[in-house]
């Protein structure tokens, strides 16, 4: 995904509307980052509170773009999490740096999956790239929504060591 | 606790028919997760807010200049940190 400063300004609104459309509310106002490297990044948070539960459930979106030629960027790496508090699980998509990620895992991106949050039963599960923060977003309701089981069992795991409870 | 309604819930709940239900969702207009090929859900609180007359807070983008972007996964790290120790 390539765009130039305006296009991402929607991009980064679109992502929080489409958050606050999902019935999520957004506790802090969306902001991108543009560092001394000309690297760009944003955070967008939304939170949802369980009916009868003090806990919420929260969906992170994160994204770092790196710059192009003629005052465009192109996004470099993501992170896309649903951190559900009140089912104590955890659902992730993730693209970290490209040479890291394939030189450890052999795929730039890979995916998490949670049934108990904390207790992962695989780090890493293999995961296909996201084209956009709006397919994350959706697949992230998906999973708050669903009342059973994740699936992770039915992922395939690219870890090569036993697992151990961490995060990252 | 249930987190969505059925489009056939929907439809009860408006007095429309879930044809209509389906075409909202279709559209855009009416927020929903597919969950497989043909089984769609409404999360309750996106459905909430369909149904609000509240008016929208508009949301703003900001932007700032800082030395270094913050590393990915942060955040996920210390919710984990707080869940496993709770």
């Amino acid at each position: 995904m390539i765009r130039g400063i305006q296009g991402v300004d929607q991009y980064v609104s679109g992502l929080a509307k489409a958050l606050y459309t999902q019935g999520f509310d957004l506790p802090e106002v969306p902001t991108i980052e543009l560092d001394e490297a000309g690297q760009l990044a944003f955070s967008i948070v939304g939170v949802i509170p369980d009916v009868d539960l003090a806990e919420v459930a929260e969906i992170s979106l994160d994204e770092i773009w790196r710059p192009l030629p003629d005052r465009r960027w192109e996004r470099r790496e993501y992170t896309y999490d649903l951190v559900d508090r009140p089912r104590r699980r955890r659902r992730a998509f993730h693209l970290h740096d490209r040479d890291l990620a394939e030189a450890e895992l052999g795929t730039v991106v890979h995916e998490h999956c949670e049934e108990i949050f904390g207790q992962p039963t695989c780090q890493h599960y293999l995961g296909r790239e996201l084209p956009n923060g709006y397919l994350a977003i959706d697949h992230l309701v998906a999973a708050w929504v669903e009342p059973g089981p994740l699936g992770c069992a039915a992922l395939t795991c690219l870890d090569q060591e036993p697992s151990r409870p961490a995060s990252g | 606790m249930k987190r969505f309604y059925t489009p056939q819930e929907v439809a009860r709940l408006l007095g429309v028919s879930p044809t209509t239900v389906m075409s909202r969702i279709h559209e855009g207009a009416l927020p929903a997760v597919r969950v497989s090929e043909r089984i769609y859900r409404i999360p309750i609180p996106a459905f909430e807010r369909f149904v609000s007359t509240a008016p929208r807070p508009a949301i703003n983008v900001r932007h700032r200049r800082v030395q270094r972007v913050r590393k990915l996964g942060e955040r996920i790290a210390g919710a984990a940190d707080e869940l496993i120790t709770a």
